[in-house]
């Protein structure tokens, strides 16, 4: 490319960087001399670039442009004068020189109008990915949200425990509490544990061995524990009705119901010790007595109590409350169900 | 300026500092990390900060820091002008600005940079010295000669039509 008028300024700002190439260099010393308006000009560019840009004492560079709005137009400094207009820096009078001087040639008015477009426009549509992580908030912010936070999750457990209070079974209700008696006697046992000779169940209950995980599923019975509550027969004289109740067999799988029975009430104690017409089939040593019942049980599995529990009932009640378990091969028991003309459950048994 | 003033900064702001910073160095990432940096930078000093001159304070933070990153990572891309003119290809181009970018790529950071300030954000010869920290001379001296290149670049208008 030739040095020319257009284009001498960046071979010159180059030149005084070290970066032209010698070939090049003679050529713009060949062209400045044959330019002596330049020339000047170089001496002046000369000084003001002799240090790099950063190095340099607040200068003013005013003098490498003159002063344009008083420059004669010409072909060597037209271009100049095209940026001077697009950008602002001309006033009225030099404009209108300016345009009349690029008017009168097609291609002089052409490059005037082509300098107007070398502008960069920003393109909307790029934009920063996450403003909102640039953005703060102020503590009392933070403070109030994390109470808002802290509260509502409170306000969510206590409403989570309310509902579920609501679900318990009907046998925590004061109805059915009114119903047990002193007498109360309560049957834990685990399928694989026995209950020995020396567990005698006192007047009250029987010495637990094992409670009901109080984790576990409520589908489900967790390992092979089960608990059967049996309320205590009332005998006071008014209640002419006797209630037996299946409190639960599990955490909320059944709903209690009494079971009105037809027995007339034991007159007295003594009269417990004898078989009744209607006593519940005691398989090997369960023995009901007195105002309550004193289980001794020996060598009995959870199934045969609650096969008791359930013949008794059925017995005492006139009820038809069938009883079925599932086992496997090592013969615990892996499902059970409790069948009536109204009421139908089966569960599985997870043994831990 | 108030917490609140300082996320309408982020609004208000963030864009155009990302616009700026992605032109200049055509890498998104740091990009966002140089206007993550600008935005921490301001937070920490917010409540010394006015809201009128927050914008002035964000570009200027923005400017250094990219120059900063620039020269850290600086890779020998200076290519010569003259190299780059003789070897300018505007034929290959569809539009105009297809070439302005491409005749961008080619100038000094500090000519970008102030290019770009001057065309995004129409800021004065005054208000990029205030930024840049160049002498206000400078900043013409440069805008002038970007122009130049750029229209150099370019070529002939018959060569864009």
């Amino acid at each position: 490319m030739n040095i020319n008028h257009q284009n001498y300024e960046c071979f010159l700002t180059d030149y005084l960087d070290g970066l032209l190439e010698p070939e090049k260099v003679a050529e713009l010393m060949a062209f400045l001399a044959a330019n002596p308006d330049l020339s000047a000009e170089l001496e002046q560019v000369r000084t003001a670039w002799k240090l790099p840009i950063s190095e340099q004492a607040p200068q003013d560079f005013s003098h490498l442009l003159k002063d344009i709005n008083r420059l004669p137009i010409s072909s060597s400094n037209f271009d100049e004068l095209c940026i001077a207009c697009h950008e602002g820096d001309l006033d009225d009078s030099q404009k209108a020189k300016l345009i009349a001087f690029a008017l009168e040639e097609p291609k002089r008015f052409e490059r005037f109008e082509l300098f107007s477009k070398l502008k960069f426009t920003a393109n909307k549509q790029v934009a920063y990915f996450n403003k909102r992580a640039l953005k703060q908030q102020s503590k009392q912010a933070i403070y109030l949200r994390r109470s808002i936070w802290t509260g509502s999750a409170i306000a969510a457990s206590i409403a989570l425990m309310l509902f579920l209070r609501i679900q318990e079974p009907a046998y925590h209700s004061p109805e059915i509490a009114s119903y047990q008696s002193d007498s109360l006697i309560k049957m834990i046992a685990s399928e694989n544990e026995t209950l020995s000779d020396d567990k005698q169940a006192n007047t009250n209950k029987v010495q637990q061995t094992t409670r009901l995980n109080p984790d576990s599923d409520q589908t489900e019975i967790s390992g092979d524990i089960l608990e059967i509550q049996l309320a205590a027969v009332d005998t006071t004289e008014n209640n002419e009705e006797q209630f037996i109740k299946i409190a639960r067999i599990e955490p909320q799988l059944l709903m209690v119901k009494p079971i009105q029975l037809k027995e007339s009430p034991r007159k007295n104690l003594e009269s417990y010790n004898e078989p009744a017409e209607k006593t519940i089939p005691i398989v090997n040593e369960i023995k009901m007595k007195s105002t309550g019942f004193i289980a001794q049980a020996e060598n009995l599995t959870i199934n045969d109590i609650i096969r008791s529990g359930i013949n008794g009932i059925n017995k005492m009640a006139e009820t038809n409350i069938q009883y079925e378990i599932q086992t496997n091969d090592e013969g615990k028991i892996t499902e059970f169900a409790l069948k009536t003309d109204n009421f139908n459950l089966k569960r599985k048994i997870r043994s831990n | 300026m108030t917490v609140a003033e300082y996320n309408l900064c982020v609004e208000k702001y963030a864009d155009s500092i990302y616009r700026f910073i992605v032109k200049n160095l055509k890498d998104t990432e740091f990009s966002r990390d140089i206007v993550q940096e600008t935005f921490t930078k301001l937070w920490l000093r917010y409540t010394e900060v006015s809201f009128e001159k927050s914008k002035s304070y964000l570009f200027t933070t923005a400017y250094h820091t990219m120059i900063d990153a620039i020269r850290k990572n600086k890779n020998t891309q200076e290519l010569d002008q003259i190299f780059q003119l003789e070897h300018a290809n505007p034929g290959h181009y569809s539009d105009l600005k297809e070439i302005l970018d491409s005749a961008l790529d080619k100038l000094p950071e500090d000519q970008r940079a102030v290019i770009l300030l001057r065309d995004y954000e129409g800021y004065s010869y005054k208000e990029i010295e205030d930024i840049t920290g160049l002498n206000e001379s400078q900043v013409k001296v440069y805008i002038y000669r970007a122009r130049k290149y750029l229209m150099q670049y370019i070529g002939t208008m018959e060569t864009v039509l």
